[in-house]
């Protein structure tokens, strides 16, 4: 176990050591900060309009209509699905493709370590700074809640479910970057894997038949909409937790392969 | 310490080493003599549980190449041709980084940085960026993490490659004076560095080994390691050309 975290703390250092962590989070809080104020904007709009709905239909209900879950939050996080989709895998590109690169992966093979200790500390050291990524989207909450008054559950599930996304775009991640000493190479794998999760979700709603089924229920929208409106299955923990020990199980075949070659 | 048999290595139908077996004795310095691409390194990775041999069998302290490496990579120091550095940790928060992966941790963890760091004469950069190093300092620190865990047996692959003359003076002082409470082997194409460190030298070309033998035997006959080694080079690559225009 100590071994797996000296890893672990090791590439977290990394992170805050190099300039990535910080253009990382610096695009990322931008982007979303841009968003947000997007959907606040429109949010607003539509609630002066239902204001003055109400007072002409003279109907106080109306205004319950202009959601704050609806209209801010679920948009916010179904955007925060695309962004992880593009900026995770430039935080796992570098994990095993750079120490291949370095020769420093020659360190690693010859001590007594397994290779679920290499591979499961470089995820949770990745998985950290994603969490830390998340964190600062709390901002974002933050302001919401001490204005307005959204429903906690939907809230709380949809930032779960987000650490969840995000944690397996970091397991595919892993998963490219082994595969290669490139990191960019190892960007694009990942990137097109996060982009076939999103999309099959898209093809499954055109096809209407068992292949539209099966594919609808590969897709990560599928089961995120549950947790965005504050549902919690076991299903979709078991989609989550599955494919993330599938690109974990395959990241660690990819580096014995490459090992023993 | 260890124990080698016909150790053989293909990639394919290029052969890196075939049928090596030799003995490296506790407490001994081994020379590994050869051309480039004879075959040294490759050697050395079977033997620290790098890479897998194609065949043949090793023994290495006592334990079983391929059904013990995890005790294996416990007891040995590894430096490779390139030294693996993490260039963005200062060297002491690197040694500590090694010496957790080979299992050591706490108070004996501390210790053992601070007299790696002074054995191998890193005090005055321990808490630099490893990046902002010399070569000559980060070939040392190189043999640093071969050495901070305490290990029986410790290999190193050209440790005084790229060095300024003082600096080779140095690392040879060094590696001899850890012999005794270590096995080393060493690998090398320089031959002067042969005949100050190592006990026993073995001359390997193309793959196989062409003779193993003290250094006095060999400069026995009156003539110089230097004359002898092209001897065996050339006698044996003579053979070689030989044996395929025979085929």
């Amino acid at each position: 176990m100590g071994k797996l975290l000296a890893i672990t703390g090791k590439e977290l250092r990394s992170y805050f050591v190099s300039p990535v962590a910080y253009s990382v989070l610096t695009v990322f809080t931008t982007i979303t900060g841009i968003y947000f104020y997007v959907v606040i904007s429109n949010f607003y709009t539509r609630f002066r309009q239902f204001e003055v709905y109400s007072q002409i239909y003279r109907n106080p209900e109306l205004l319950a209509k202009v959601n704050l879950n609806e209209l801010v939050v679920a948009p916010l996080f179904q955007f925060l699905v695309i962004v992880l989709i593009f900026i995770v895998p430039a935080i796992t590109m570098r994990t095993v493709a750079e120490e291949r690169k370095s020769g420093t992966d020659v360190l690693l093979y010859t001590s007594p370590l397994t290779t679920w200790h290499i591979i499961l500390g470089k995820f949770l050291g990745s998985f950290l700074f994603l969490a830390i990524l998340l964190a600062c989207t709390g901002i974002f909450l933050g302001v919401v809640f001490y204005y307005g008054n959204p429903e906690l559950g939907p809230v709380v599930l949809g930032w779960l479910g987000l650490l969840l996304i995000g944690t397996v775009l970091v397991a595919i991640g892993l998963f490219a970057s082994s595969l290669t000493e490139n990191q960019i190479n190892a960007y694009f794998i990942s990137f097109a894997i996060g982009l076939l999760l999103l999309i099959t979700g898209w093809a499954g709603q055109l096809l209407s038949s068992n292949m539209g089924k099966m594919l609808t229920y590969l897709s990560i929208n599928e089961h995120y909409k549950d947790l965005v409106r504050g549902l919690l299955t076991t299903q979709d923990l078991i989609y989550f937790g599955s494919f993330i020990l599938f690109f974990l199980f395959l990241a660690k075949q990819a580096l014995e392969r490459a090992k023993w070659n | 310490m260890i124990e080698a048999r016909h150790l053989t290595k293909r990639y394919g139908e290029l052969t890196a080493i075939e049928d090596v077996s030799f003995d490296l004795r506790k407490g001994e310095i081994l020379g590994f003599l050869g051309p480039n691409g004879a075959g040294k390194s490759t050697t050395m990775k079977i033997l620290t549980c790098c890479l897998p041999a194609t065949s043949g069998t090793a023994t290495v302290a006592g334990f079983d190449l391929f059904r013990d490496p995890m005790k294996i990579k416990a007891r040995i120091g590894y430096l490779p041709e390139n030294p693996p550095l993490y260039l963005d940790m200062s060297v002491r928060a690197y040694l500590g980084f090694v010496g957790r992966l080979k299992g050591m941790s706490g108070a004996k963890l501390r210790g053992r940085i601070d007299w790696v760091v002074e054995r191998c004469g890193l005090a005055e950069v321990k808490d630099r960026l490893i990046a902002n190093l010399s070569k000559g300092f980060k070939q040392r620190v190189g043999i640093a993490q071969a050495l901070v865990h305490e290990p029986e047996i410790i290999v190193l692959d050209e440790p005084t490659i790229g060095l300024d003359p003082r600096q080779i003076i140095e690392i040879r002082s060094l590696i001899r004076s850890l012999a005794g409470e270590h096995s080393i082997i060493l690998s090398t194409h320089i031959l002067p560095e042969v005949k100050t460190i190592c006990d026993r030298v073995l001359i390997i070309n193309r793959g196989r080994i062409v003779i193993e033998d003290t250094v006095d035997n060999l400069e026995n006959s009156g003539k110089k390691l230097e004359e002898v080694f092209v001897e065996l080079i050339n006698k044996e690559e003579r053979a070689e050309s030989l044996s395929s225009e025979a085929h």
